[in-house]
């Protein structure tokens, strides 16, 4: 192991002996010491546990870390063969652009194509209008990009955030978890694609990203963030990584036997339509029982509706037409999981939850150790201070403690910000609950296998049918435990 | 929670509406908008026919340029006023205060429902580009700047409330416990409020747009004359 180590030609980006710490991180260095090195028109991927500091890098090296984080940051950091602190906003965002974990952070306007030409003109002038059907065509939004925000799904407010960091020709770009609710038919290909294009055209690119194993073949080096320095990752393992990449499994049937005799039903949705004002139809016909201790598995694409079906079930919208019979406790994790946490700490999100059990104490105490077995160990600290990742996880792990013995939970997106060992850990846990129902709505099918008796529906079309998967994406754990923390 | 998110759609811009030139579309709008104002400052909002007029164009509007299921919404809101202006006057008249007659309470009703609608057709008509591009040649720059980064984000804003709010009742399974949504929303709207600093770090403040201001075809023409000519006929002629 060592650290990526600095070349004798210039690099584009030029980090040397960067330290960062929050103020509110209680003087913990989150960036210790940390090198890295990449060259003009290099792909770089950056992996690493989820709080280990990825994002953390991407904030420092445009100075968002500095100006607007209150973070501490020591040592030197050059991008575009200047110092960071020389440069002006304008010359930054013509020099690097990021794509930010959260998409919303992307847009100032409700219509992100109002939002991109406003940003276009600021660049060329009369030509904005060009520049933005442009990008708009490499991505192929147009049929997404003149609705408003709040009508685009995670997914799809990613791929116009793409487009929009693209307008301004940047000489590197930086991904932050760039498939983080991307669908694989859609978002993934369109990725790769881009990427493919941006290596044609000799950007620099550097992708901070947990489900990475598709994308290993584009990259030219991979470094893993751990203990707040970067090491690079040998050319062996990544090419071993790759093979397990190919790994798959011949056919696989949904395993949808139905336990019909002993079912003891606890959700029925029949004949469910929906649709949003005057749009498409959005739901057409779903119809869904879910017995105790069933797992379903919604797997769909981009704004094919698994989060309008999980927010029907939990009541956030009413069907237009149909209706939905429930009869167990169920708890609703949204996609965006800080919706989801109401106490000012860690402990007192479980104390809160035990509050309205009959053994509050057994409950507190069992929920806590629970916690801590998926590395929850600072117990004051404020949820909102975690990563994307521990904060989706935390919030799935605190539904279940929510529930208890029985009833249903309403996971959208559980494994946003998890690497893989982490997503294994989550399921093997939510396995462990028997009596336990969920529903999980995913837009990756990597993740399908992971759950050998769910039952596996795909929403396409606005309808729920039962999903027989030809390939079956195999993890290798051992590999990947390598490249774990 | 619905009756907000459907509130806040009513002030969504729908591009359908850039089918008319800029220009009907900020005096038709604005038009709408000042005569009830004036109806009820000046008549007391006692001109049936002028507040029926505004109320039947502006729902056509919002019908041919939108949606009918934002007018049947904008409808509700009718009887909403009507309620609250009932609330308002059984407490006056509790107080002893002096109190309108009911005709008075269901015409000014109806005058604050025309001039809600216009306000929304207004927002829904132009895009907040276009809305800046105005109030830049108005000399408010800044103003713009910040008015439209706060309306971008309502939407997103009430739609995340709802989903804080259910999620919060199904987590403690209780009504009562229900209020900690509000921390919930609380943290949202920090990490929103974050996510505009952001914006404006990485992407700077949008500049002041280029809005083509193309001029309106005779039928637009024709439009206008219609709206302004009918009312001052009927300010002054019909009771």
């Amino acid at each position: 192991m060592y650290n990526a180590g600095i070349d004798t030609k210039e690099p584009i980006i030029w980090v040397k002996d960067l330290w960062l710490r929050y103020r509110s991180s209680q003087n913990n260095w989150i960036l210790r010491s940390l090198n890295l090195v990449v060259q003009n028109g290099e792909v770089v991927l950056i992996v690493g546990a989820s709080g280990s500091g990825k994002t953390s890098l991407v904030r420092a090296l445009t100075g968002v870390a500095q100006a607007l984080f209150n973070a501490e940051v020591r040592g030197e950091i050059k991008i575009c063969f200047r110092n960071l602190s020389e440069l002006n906003a304008y010359e930054i965002q013509r020099c690097i652009q990021v794509v930010n974990q959260d998409p919303y952070t992307h847009f100032l306007d409700p219509i992100p194509l109002d939002d991109m030409l406003s940003y276009a003109e600021k660049f060329y002038g009369n030509d904005a209008d060009e520049v933005v059907k442009k990008v708009v065509k490499i991505l192929g939004i147009e049929n997404i990009v003149s609705k408003p925000t709040v009508a685009l799904s995670g997914g799809q407010l990613r791929k116009v955030a793409i487009a929009k960091v693209l307008i301004p020709n940047p000489a590197v770009l930086v991904f932050d978890e760039p498939l983080m609710w991307l669908d694989d038919a859609t978002g993934l290909e369109m990725f790769r694609a881009m990427l493919k294009t941006l290596k044609g055209m000799k950007k620099t690119v550097i992708i901070v990203e947990h489900r990475f194993l598709r994308l290993l073949d584009l990259v030219d080096s991979v470094y893993k963030l751990s203990q707040g320095s970067l090491v690079n990752v040998s050319k062996n393992l990544t090419a071993r990584l790759m093979q397990s990449d190919g790994n798959h499994n011949g056919e696989k049937k949904s395993d949808s036997k139905a336990s019909n005799e002993l079912c003891k039903e606890v959700l029925r949705l029949s004949d469910v339509w929906f649709k949003y004002g005057d749009s498409d139809w959005v739901l057409k016909g779903v119809n869904l029982r879910v017995c105790q201790g069933d797992t379903i598995i919604v797997y769909g694409s981009n704004g094919a509706g698994k989060s309008t079906l999980l927010k029907i079930i939990a009541g956030v919208l009413k069907p237009t037409k149909g209706y939905v019979e429930k009869s167990s406790r169920f708890v609703y994790v949204p996609q965006v999981p800080y919706l989801f946490l109401t106490e000012e700490s860690i402990e007192k999100e479980v104390k809160e939850l035990c509050s309205i059990k009959k053994t509050k104490e057994l409950c507190f105490s069992k929920g806590i150790e629970f916690l801590k077995k998926f590395g929850y160990d600072d117990l004051d600290k404020l949820p909102l201070h975690l990563s994307w990742g521990q904060m989706t996880r935390l919030a799935t792990l605190l539904s279940i403690i929510a529930i208890g013995n029985s009833g249903v939970a309403l996971l959208d997106e559980p494994f946003t910000g998890s690497t893989y060992i982490e997503a294994v850990a989550l399921v093997e846990t939510l396995n462990r609950f028997t009596d336990v129902a969920k529903v999980i709505a995913l837009s990756s099918k990597d993740y399908i296998p992971l759950f050998p008796n769910a039952k596996i529906y795909v929403l396409s079309s606005g309808m729920l049918k039962t999903f027989i998967h030809e390939k079956h994406f195999e993890f290798s754990r051992a590999l990947y435990e390598l490249i774990s923390p | 929670m619905s009756f907000l998110r459907s509130l806040v759609e009513l002030f969504i811009p729908a591009h359908s509406a850039k089918r008319l030139s800029l220009l009907t579309r900020v005096f038709t709008s604005t038009m709408l908008m000042i005569i009830p104002v004036v109806t009820q400052t000046l008549f007391k909002g006692q001109k049936i026919f002028v507040t029926l007029l505004i109320l039947i164009i502006t729902l056509l509007l919002l019908y041919m340029y939108s949606n009918l299921k934002k007018v049947l919404k904008g409808l509700t809101l009718f009887l909403v006023f009507i309620a609250v202006g009932f609330a308002v006057t059984i407490i006056s008249k509790f107080l002893g205060y002096p109190t309108p007659t009911a005709t008075e309470l269901i015409l000014s009703s109806a005058n604050l429902t025309a001039l809600f609608l216009a306000v929304s057709l207004f927002f829904q008509w132009l895009s907040l580009r276009e809305l800046r591009w105005i109030l830049a040649k108005l000399g408010m720059s800044k103003l713009a700047s910040l008015v439209t980064a706060t309306l971008a984000l309502l939407p997103l804003l009430f739609n995340n409330y709802a989903e804080a709010y259910t999620a919060t009742l199904t987590k403690f399974s209780s009504k009562r416990k229900v209020y900690k949504a509000i921390n919930a929303l609380i943290i949202h709207s920090v990490i929103i409020a974050n996510d505009i600093a952001q914006a404006i770090y990485l992407y700077g403040l949008p500049q002041t747009p280029k809005v083509k201001v193309e001029p309106p075809k005779p039928v637009e023409l024709v439009l206008m004359a219609v709206i302004t000519i009918t009312t001052i006929l009927l300010l002054v002629a019909a009771p």
